[in-house]
């Protein structure tokens, strides 16, 4: 079960224990990594570069996600 | 012998969001991105996210790209629409679904995050999605990357993504 927060006390927290959030967040929540960068005030690149260091998995495509994108880029 | 690249068809336009863009300039392959689409739209918020990041490097690739025409930034005109997507996801990805619905002559959205690729699903957007991956598998099949494909995967482990490495080589 997905659930909706926006708490605007996250944007007070440590950068640290943002970067944690934004991984639990992106678990339990319906955001998008860029969303849940906004609602922890990083630009989005930047929360990206920085989990990226940490070896944190952004996006983890399945059988069906990559054999849809590879059809579509066999027909583009 | 006729080229791989000669069977390319027309170029198709695109809009895209941060994420393939700041990856595709990682990872070296950003100029060869005129390669496989006519041009690339992007968002206002998208051009503002890349701005603000402070990353010198793509700032420079951008302006330069979009002193060639072939990205373009573009403003939405449905801003209740960009709104309501934006309980959900950034405003870049909110920005460029809504692009793709105004933009008539765009043929493919880009995006990377799978919770944004599914809202576009739902959306019933009848223009192709696609992501960093798809454009990269495209690029090696027409001889666009010079690259071994292991060193391709190994770039887009790097970047974030997780995937069956079997697939991308083999499918």
């Amino acid at each position: 079960m997905k659930i909706l927060v926006e708490k605007k006390e996250f944007l007070e927290y440590p950068e640290d224990v943002k970067l944690l959030l934004s991984i639990a967040l992106y678990e339990v929540t319906p955001y998008s990594w860029d969303k849940i960068a906004e609602m922890l005030g990083f630009n989005p690149l930047i929360l990206k570069e920085r989990l990226k260091a940490f070896g944190i998995p952004l996006h983890k495509y399945g059988e069906q996600e990559m054999l849809g994108e590879i059809q579509t880029a066999r027909n583009l | 012998m006729v080229s791989r690249r000669c069977l390319v068809k027309s170029k198709p336009r695109a809009i895209s969001n941060t994420s393939f863009i700041s990856v595709m300039h990682d990872i070296g392959y950003l100029n060869l991105c005129s390669e496989v689409f006519e041009k690339i739209y992007v968002s206002q918020s998208v051009y503002d996210e890349v701005k603000q990041s402070g990353v010198r490097s793509l700032m420079a690739q951008i302006e330069e790209l979009i002193g060639n025409k072939f990205i373009i930034t573009k403003k939405c005109g449905n801003v209740a629409l960009v709104n309501s997507l934006r309980s959900f996801l950034g405003s870049g990805e909110a920005e460029i679904i809504t692009l793709a619905l105004e933009l008539k002559d765009v043929e493919v959205v880009i995006l990377d995050d799978l919770k944004a690729r599914n809202l576009y699903a739902r959306l019933g957007v009848n223009k192709r999605l696609l992501g960093t991956i798809g454009v990269l598998k495209f690029m090696f099949t027409h001889g666009i990357l010079k690259e071994s494909i292991d060193t391709v995967i190994t770039k887009l482990g790097r970047a974030g993504f997780r995937f069956k490495k079997d697939l991308f080589k083999d499918c």
